[in-house]
């Protein structure tokens, strides 16, 4: 049963279901659902820190999500951060927090038995200076794009330690790379140099967050790549990834590019800026939209409203700001929006905008639960919609799963 | 014939209105004690005649033309604007193609001691087709204009010292690298294509540094601690993929963003360019466009004429009742008052669209200036003159 007490405040959105993840913190980022023969939808939602590394949640009715199936994570010095579905495989990353440490690469899972996953194979990133996958992204059943280290990548300073990577997935169970890229300057022995590093606190380092690579568009890849910006690259030879643009606003924006998702039908990409500061520190990390009709010259042009009642949630404490959108993954169970962006914004909560105007985003729906014990603010980090409309979102501390249905007028297209 | 449409007005009063302001067609437009200059349009998208009128504008509810000057055959000279206490600078910009290869290009300039009765002192020639939209810094007692010269491709900037008036001196001619021409370059291109490079609007100074639009070429922040010696900055250009046109930078007040046009043409309406941005200059090499202001584009897009953004009144406060606050002129939107006190969010506080007289096709509302007492001028450039405005926002 739900309960509205559970509920902060709540416009054009209603709770629907809760599941609190057999008491497991740390939900999300990372979450898929696959719609199974006999009609059953299964969803798969990583945990971004220790002790477990993913949750399987059966979702068929959205009122009353049950957990099936949980993996821990072998050690607390590694974290599940990030997993990706394309049909029966699943990717799962493990990122470790020691360079050298091991397990660090992506796990590969055959979920033919959807609320079976069955490991397959592994595929090992570990090396002296590597701290494993941080994403991973699966859309086409073929190739798999990472942000990663690697045994042989050593960068001038570790916090940059990972970089965009092709890895062919022909063979599920033996994964291989098949190409990389990175930023010049970040890898020692490069003769270029990276652009300045933002100054303390706001050196979030130089190394991709989400590398995005749509079925519709095979040779593009989408990548946040943090103080690096917004980062396109040709990726029609997969061997050599070639720079086709970056877009570098910080400063004076403060930095963390964490998602770049482009909206092909309408020349836009809708970019996000991770917040990550305690105490909301880091503001603004904002949500953009960024008109790339002309791929070497993308032109922002305006910016997701500020969520309203900001100034008291910011002093809640915790972050607050930007993280995830729903990113229209090629899956039979997932909604594709093209006029609408749901967004994650940590103690702010769960964000709609209705951005068919790009010049003028407008929210037009919001949910923010009460505070979860043990926790200064929501997390709210990570959203998926799915093809019946419902939308799950996480908090990326105690708070679990939430499910909500929207209820406003403007249809979420 | 067609019919006319009342105002709309929202934080604006009409005061006075005067459709005889440069015959009807009219562009840059000054005041200096009671008396309104107003450069003309002449054929430029209207059928008037070229050269500029005086109106008595001491009392706003009756203002009245009180002298005209009409320019000689194959110049254009929109462009007026009062230089210290007693003179006028004119542009004598050449027309297009066959009809300007008699005109002399440069700019006049007229003492106008007798207010009412400007009197020709002298003729400055520039070369090229002469100079479209300049700019007067009386504090600091330069010019610049926007001309073709030797060795660059299209209009750059020419810097001028004008502590004496009527003596201009050249102290340089600046343009973007990129218009940099072997040999002596081309020019002779007053009506420039959308995506052409070169300087269209007026260059403006703020402490050691110039802001100025390139038309095609996006816009410039340049280094003018040496003003015979400038520097590039940055360099921000979003044409491709919008449309061109960039033709005001202005800074808002003291703060660190700047407002920008991208005048509309008359050849066609772009539902999604030729609007006004708001650029992030926080970190001046790395300058941001953050956001823009539309007026309600369902509503006039397709009431006639062009759409889309011109001039803004050149004074952007950052304190006092005006602060932060544009007065944007909008083709048949009108006037609009944008409030950028918020960067990011742009946000309409006003609006004036004058009554369109019957027979006129549409509204087209080009300029904007203002007195000493606060009075908006809007100038109309398809037939409705001047209309005398308080802003009540």
């Amino acid at each position: 049963m739900i309960s509205n007490s559970e509920v902060r405040s709540a416009h054009n959105l209603e709770l629907i279901g809760r599941n609190d993840l057999g008491g497991a913190p740390n939900a999300g980022e990372g979450i898929a659902i696959k719609l199974t023969k006999d009609g059953r939808r299964i969803m798969y939602c990583a945990h971004e820190n220790p002790p477990m590394c993913f949750s399987v949640l059966d979702v068929s009715d959205p009122r009353d999500p049950k957990m099936v199936w949980q993996l821990p994570l072998p050690n607390r010095r590694v974290r599940g951060n990030s997993l990706s579905l394309c049909g029966d495989i699943l990717l799962q990353a493990y990122q470790v927090v020691q360079p050298g440490d091991s397990p660090a690469g992506f796990e590969v899972y055959d979920v033919s038995d959807a609320v079976n996953p069955k490991k397959i194979g592994f595929f090992d990133v570990s090396g002296p200076h590597s701290q494993g996958v941080h994403f991973v992204s699966f859309m086409d059943g073929r190739y798999a794009h990472i942000s990663t280290g690697a045994p042989d990548f050593e960068p001038n300073n570790q916090k940059d330690h990972q970089f965009y990577m092709i890895v062919d997935m022909a063979d599920p169970t033996n994964p291989k790379e098949v190409g990389r890229w990175w930023m010049p300057g970040q890898r020692k022995g490069d003769d270029a140099e990276l652009p300045p590093r933002h100054p303390e606190p706001y050196d979030f380092a130089f190394r991709p967050h989400h590398t995005l690579v749509y079925p519709e568009r095979p040779d593009r890849a989408y990548i946040g790549y943090i103080d690096g910006g917004i980062v396109q690259l040709d990726i029609s030879d997969m061997s050599k990834p070639k720079l086709v643009s970056r877009l570098d606003y910080h400063p004076p924006y403060p930095g963390f590019t964490h998602t770049v998702m482009p909206l092909f039908d309408r020349g836009f990409l809708v970019v996000t800026d991770e917040a990550t500061g305690d105490e909301g520190i880091d503001w603004p990390k904002r949500l953009w939209m960024v008109d790339n009709r002309v791929e070497t010259n993308p032109v922002i042009v305006s910016t997701m409203p500020t969520p309203e009642g900001f100034d008291d949630l910011h002093r809640v404490g915790g972050r607050i700001g930007a993280h995830n959108i729903h990113e229209n993954e090629p899956h039979e169970a997932a909604g594709k929006l093209t006029n609408t962006v749901i967004a994650t914004w940590f103690s702010a909560g769960l964000r709609i905008y209705d951005i068919r105007d790009p010049y003028r985003p407008e929210e037009i729906a919001a949910f923010l639960p009460h505070t979860p014990k043990g926790q200064r603010g929501s997390r709210i980090s990570d959203i998926y919609i799915d093809d019946r409309g419902i939308i799950y979102t996480t908090d990326r501390a105690n708070g679990g799963l939430y499910v909500l249905e929207y209820t406003g007028q403007q249809p979420l297209s | 014939m067609s019919k006319g449409r009342p105002e709309e007005a929202n934080n604006f009063r009409l005061l006075g209105h005067d459709p005889s302001a440069a015959w009807g067609g009219g562009s840059l437009c000054e005041v200096k004690d009671g008396y309104a200059y107003v450069g003309a349009v002449g054929g430029s998208s209207y059928g008037g005649l070229e050269g500029f009128t005086i109106h008595d504008v001491s009392d706003p509810a009756k203002p009245r033309k009180v002298g005209e000057f009409k320019a000689p055959p194959g110049v254009h000279m929109h462009k007026v604007r009062v230089v210290g206490d007693d003179l006028l600078y004119v542009n004598s910009e050449t027309l297009p193609g066959e009809r300007g290869k008699d005109g002399r290009g440069g700019f006049y300039i007229f003492d106008i001691r007798d207010r009412a009765n400007p009197k020709q002192v002298g003729f400055y020639d520039l070369p090229g087709s002469g100079p479209h939209r300049f700019g007067i810094d009386n504090e600091r007692q330069l010019a610049f204009f926007p001309n073709d010269a030797e060795g660059w491709n299209k209009r750059v900037i020419w810097t001028m010292d004008i502590k004496d008036p009527l003596k201009p001196e050249v102290i340089s001619q600046w343009g973007l690298p990129i218009q940099k021409a072997e040999g002596a370059g081309e020019g002779g291109d007053p009506m420039p294509a959308d995506t052409a490079v070169t300087l269209h609007g007026p260059p403006v100074i703020r402490g050691n540094r110039m802001y100025a639009g390139f038309w095609g070429g996006g816009m410039a922040i340049i280094d003018c601690t040496d003003l015979a010696d400038m520097k590039l900055v940055s360099h921000l250009r979003w044409s491709p993929p919008f449309v061109g046109c960039t033709h005001t930078v202005w800074p808002v007040g003291d703060r660190p963003y700047l407002v920008v046009t991208d005048e509309a043409r008359a050849v066609q309406n772009y539902w999604d360019s030729q609007f006004m941005w708001v650029v992030d200059i926080r970190e001046e090499r790395n300058p941001i466009p953050v956001s823009t202001f539309i007026p309600d584009r369902e509503k006039y897009f397709n009431s006639g004429g062009r759409f889309g953004a011109h001039n803004i009144l050149e004074n952007i406060p950052s304190e006092g009742p005006w602060a932060n606050t544009v007065f944007l002129t909008y083709f048949n939107a009108g006037l609009r008052a944008v409030d950028v006190s918020d960067p990011l969010f742009p946000k309409e506080v006003g609006c004036y669209v004058p009554a369109l007289p019957d027979g006129q096709e549409a509204i087209q509302s080009n300029d904007v200036a203002c007195d000493e007492h606060g009075r908006l001028y809007l100038i109309d450039r398809w037939g409705a003159g001047m209309h005398i405005l308080e802003y009540t926002g």
